[in-house]
């Protein structure tokens, strides 16, 4: 069904005569912190790296291979054959070159690598039984036994940077110079449905040389200062093509966040907010908008300039200016050739006292292959695109209606009011978010959020400071976190993160699907 | 915040400053650059330079009006101003975030900052809250809705639910 094939120009490729609905298996990593935590090399490093040890950040977003040695058949969750990456691949071992330079060293690479010319496979991190990994070893492949689907790629839930984002769900993403093989792959990309576009940190690209975007008229370099809630994302704009497991995004509008080097912040942009285009304050090395919308600002930015797009005559000379839609950061699902009308997220059910990580999958298109195909029970909820409701669909909350509410994965914690709900401590660890009953205990009470066709959601509300703080603080994925809005939308209830656990969660892409942008989701897988 | 607000006020009213913005402002709306901001006078959209679609005010009761601008990208700003002529509340709502520092100032949103010691919201919301002031910022796709509030500003017996 399934093998590795060799074409006229000896290069190997990968293909399926069908369909698998089968997905990538992420094997859990007991030995990837010890295994990593005498070297220098993670992408963070120092006080930093040592905080994320300590409290539970996988400080890359992969997992490890996996032996088997009763079946004999080795298990990987992503390999790079030729620029193109396979998930939940199944070999055989013909040969073992060498067992690497064991625990303690440095993983080279975040994901394995295939050559072509030797049939040999690089494998950063393997474990064999639950008590032994290898680092760095070699392989010769034998036979493939299993390729995944080609529209997932793996997708982790953790706290972030520092452990201090809860919920923060991410992924691994490779972005190349167009129509070339020049490339590097970003992990720790946090994965938002509630945005559109890519946006990294100019610190991770390490001098690919993307090419920027330049205003038509004057040839100045595009910026822009990207609006989310909490503050401002400064940096140039620029095109990519952009690699999510299998599938390609070619020439993409993306925004490189100024961390390092280009132009200043310019006053226009800084004052919209706090200025958060740094690892610390995004608390991942970037964000993918995979959201209901094309571009980030559509037809507001095209007739006005809305305060997000500048064109930067210098570096510290920066003015505001329209930007049409075909040049503003957009969503790179659009841009796959196929699986391009939206994504499903698919994340396992979770125990009420939390976890340090979650793993799950980011699934491409909808309705386009057996796996990103709604069950007959799923709950399908159309929105509208444009006005005052754009992207909200009615929830109800005990009872009343609520029109302003979507489904988020930029969200961490499920957002609404109640006023019979105490909030935590504003001084203490979790202000900001919902603290029923004591901190010494779950304190778990049901809230009554629903959906007209799908009157059961079985919500629960932890109390945030003790699931904060219980596992010595390690824990950092719920399902149970809630949030007072404030009342700045009395009629809105947010289905952040808690919400996708235990579900696949779909967002439809406007424009890509007839009935237009839509969120629909089931029972898990 | 009285306090910070009361220095502000004294620094602003140097006579310079006073005489390039004569020409725009009420007696009540010193600000920085002739913008408004919690503890100022309301917008006067014209010297900001903004470019408004619709632009309302109504005196509500003896103890405050409310302007309401709704701005060119559709986002509609409601100022709450006191009975001498001061913003206590901004609201806002729409496709795009407007910026806050022309209806905040600089002093009030500086204050919406992360607080390393606490777990972070995520970049959808971001609120912070004190006896003189409480910001709620929250937005995904193409609906940014937010509110600020100033307590010792506003009059007796108007709380944050009434900036709508």
């Amino acid at each position: 069904m399934i093998g590795f094939q060799y074409n006229d120009s000896q290069a190997l490729l990968i293909h399926q005569s069908s369909k698998a609905t089968v997905q990538p298996v992420m094997s859990p990593v007991p030995a990837l912190h010890f295994a990593i935590k005498a070297t220098s090399k993670p992408w963070w490093s120092g006080l930093a790296f040592i905080f994320a040890l300590l409290f539970g950040f996988d400080p890359v977003g992969w997992c490890a291979d996996s032996y088997n040695a009763q079946t004999g058949i080795l298990s990987i969750p992503s390999v790079m054959v030729n620029g193109t990456q396979y998930n939940n691949v199944q070999v055989t071992i013909a040969k073992v070159v060498s067992f690497g330079s064991g625990a303690g060293s440095s993983p080279i690479g975040t994901v394995d690598t295939y050559n072509t010319s030797n049939s040999q496979l690089q494998i950063p991190l393997v474990t064999v039984g639950s008590d032994t990994s290898y680092v760095n070893a070699v392989i010769v492949v034998g036979t493939v036994t299993f390729v995944g689907p080609d529209n997932v790629v793996p997708v982790l839930v953790n706290g972030g940077y520092q452990n201090s984002l809860p919920n923060m769900l991410t992924t691994s993403v490779t972005v190349c110079v167009p129509n070339t093989k020049s490339c590097t792959t970003i992990d720790n990309i946090q994965v938002d449905t509630g945005s559109s576009g890519l946006r990294i940190l100019a610190s991770t690209l390490s001098g690919l040389g993307l090419p920027s975007q330049k205003n038509t008229s004057n040839g100045a370099p595009i910026y822009e200062c990207a609006a989310f809630a909490d503050g401002v994302i400064w940096g140039q704009v620029a095109t990519a093509d952009i690699t999510l497991g299998s599938e390609v995004a070619k020439s993409v509008p993306i925004q490189i966040i100024t961390d390092t080097g280009g132009a200043k912040i310019p006053k226009a942009c800084s004052s919209q907010g706090f200025n958060e285009s740094s690892l610390q304050y995004l608390g991942a090395n970037g964000l993918i908008g995979v959201g209901l919308f094309l571009q980030d600002c559509g037809s507001y930015c095209t007739n006005s300039a809305a305060g997000m797009y500048f064109t930067c005559a210098t570096v510290s000379v920066c003015n505001q200016a329209t930007q049409p839609l075909s040049m503003q950061v957009s969503n790179p699902v659009a841009f796959f050739p196929t699986d391009n009308n939206g994504v499903v997220l698919q994340l396992p059910a979770l125990s009420s006292t939390g976890a340090s990580s979650v793993n799950g999958n980011l699934i491409f298109g909808i309705g386009t292959q057996i796996n990103n195909t709604p069950s007959n029970a799923a709950t399908t909820l159309a929105v509208p695109a444009t006005g005052s409701l754009a992207g909200n669909f009615t929830a109800l909350y005990n009872g009343k209606a609520m029109p302003n509410s979507f489904i988020d994965s930029g969200s961490g914690s499920l957002f609404f009011n109640d006023n019979n709900l105490t909030a935590c401590s504003s001084t203490g660890v979790a202000a900001g978010y919902y603290c029923p009953g004591n901190n010494t205990s779950v304190s778990a009470v049901a809230i009554s959020a629903a959906i007209a066709s799908a009157p059961n959601l079985n919500l629960t509300l932890g109390n945030a400071e003790y699931l904060f703080n219980e596992n010595n603080g390690i824990d950092a994925v719920f399902n149970n976190i809630g949030s007072p809005a404030g009342t700045v939308l009395p009629n809105s209830f947010d289905f952040g993160m808690p919400f996708f656990f235990g579900r696949s969660v779909y967002t439809g892409l406007e424009q890509k699907n007839p009935q237009g942008p839509f969120f629909a989701f089931q029972a898990y897988p | 915040m009285k306090q910070a607000i009361h220095v502000e006020m004294k620094t602003l009213r140097s006579l310079n400053f006073a005489l390039s913005c004569l020409l725009w402002l009420t007696a009540f709306a010193f600000s920085n650059a002739c913008l408004a901001e919690l503890g100022a006078g309301k917008t006067e959209h014209i010297s900001a330079g903004l470019r408004l679609q619709k632009l309302q005010l109504r005196n509500v009761n003896d103890l405050y009006s409310v302007q309401e601008l709704t701005l060119e990208t559709g986002t509609v700003v409601k100022e709450y101003i006191n009975s001498t002529g001061k913003v206590y509340g901004v609201s806002w709502q729409g496709p795009i975030k407007p910026d806050l520092r022309l209806f905040l100032g600089d002093k009030a949103l500086s204050r919406l900052s992360p607080i390393p010691t606490q777990k972070n919201l995520d970049h959808h919301h971001a609120s912070m809250n004190s006896a003189d002031l409480v910001i709620i910022s929250q937005g995904q796709g193409r609906l940014f809705s937010g509110k600020a509030f100033a307590p010792l500003l506003a009059p007796a017996s108007i709380g944050i639910d009434q900036i709508e």
